[in-house]
């Protein structure tokens, strides 16, 4: 199979990715939307890992993209744990109530 | 074809990846992002990462999603209103954007110059969990290892996270009760 798409579309969709996690992170006020915004973002990465992978004919991307989906998956747990946490005894999750631990 | 289908996925998924960030509905943005990895999930089987692909959707489109939607489902729904009461970040989120904008289009220029060079030919078996699995038991052992312990010490921790202990939280309050006495005795 002869590739006809260039790495570089890839690359480019997976910037743009990447750039609309980082602009959810950063407006969204919902600590459950935030943290799929960093799904997003992981998301981003993966594919990137995978083109490059691809480029160079070499798997160990692969890996690295089994390994990130092992890490995001024990970060959603706890994440999700803490976050369950917050609104039982806070009863919010807004990210801009939450603000007890600022300096 | 391929142009084609990498078109069709790409702008999919990228719309799935805007209605996350959108759409006011948590569960609507939850349905969103499933979408979006469907679509990118799609994007890796165009590029012959066959194992890569089913687990994306396994893992992503199936278990965490899930557990997003039990936990949107299980927390009381709190509105996010449409605009922050503060009004620095009314007028920040705009700034926000334009910044993360404009950092995307430096990359886009610098990627644009730098002229990836053209795909290696691929290995036999390339992107089959065969080849994967063999490489992750004769090179990457440790790391496997490493990440199925940390799957194991997450599971412990979310459970204890998540724990409702009553008793612990009665004998906090007692501990507290005996101490304030002796603080003012002195």
């Amino acid at each position: 199979m002869v590739p006809t798409v260039p790495v570089t579309s890839y690359i480019i969709v997976s910037l743009l990715l990447f750039s609309i996690g980082t602009a959810g992170v950063l407006i969204r006020r919902n600590a459950i939307v935030v943290f799929m915004c960093i799904e997003l973002m992981l998301n981003a990465a993966n594919l990137a890992l995978i083109s490059f992978s691809r480029q160079h004919g070499d798997m160990t991307g692969h890996i690295y993209v089994f390994l990130v989906m092992a890490v995001a998956a024990a970060e959603v747990s706890v994440g999700l744990a803490i976050i369950i946490q917050v609104a039982r005894t806070r009863g919010t999750i807004n990210v801009d109530d939450l603000k007890d631990m600022r300096g | 074809m391929e142009q084609f289908l990498f078109f069709v996925f790409s702008i999919l998924a990228l719309g799935g990846a805007v209605g996350v960030v959108v759409l006011r509905d948590p569960i609507r943005a939850a349905l969103a992002l499933v979408g979006c990895f469907f679509c990118l999930s799609c994007l890796y089987l165009l590029q012959a990462a066959e194992l890569m692909a089913v687990l994306e959707v396994l893992v992503y489109a199936g278990a965490i999603m899930v557990l997003f939607v039990f936990v949107i489902m299980l927390v009381e729904k709190h509105d996010e209103p449409i605009l922050p009461r503060n009004l620095l970040r009314r007028v920040m989120a705009p700034v926000k954007i334009i910044a993360v904008a404009v950092i995307a289009l430096n990359f886009a220029v610098v990627l644009k110059r730098a002229k990836l060079p053209e795909p290696d030919v691929m290995p036999v078996g390339f992107g089959t969990a065969r080849e994967i699995g063999r490489l992750f038991f004769r090179d990457y052992a440790f790391e496997f290892e490493l990440g199925s312990v940390l799957l194991l010490v997450a599971i412990v921790g979310a459970t204890m996270l998540t724990r409702k202990d009553k008793k612990e939280v009665v004998v906090v309050v007692e501990t507290k009760k005996i101490d304030l006495p002796t603080v003012t005795g002195h």
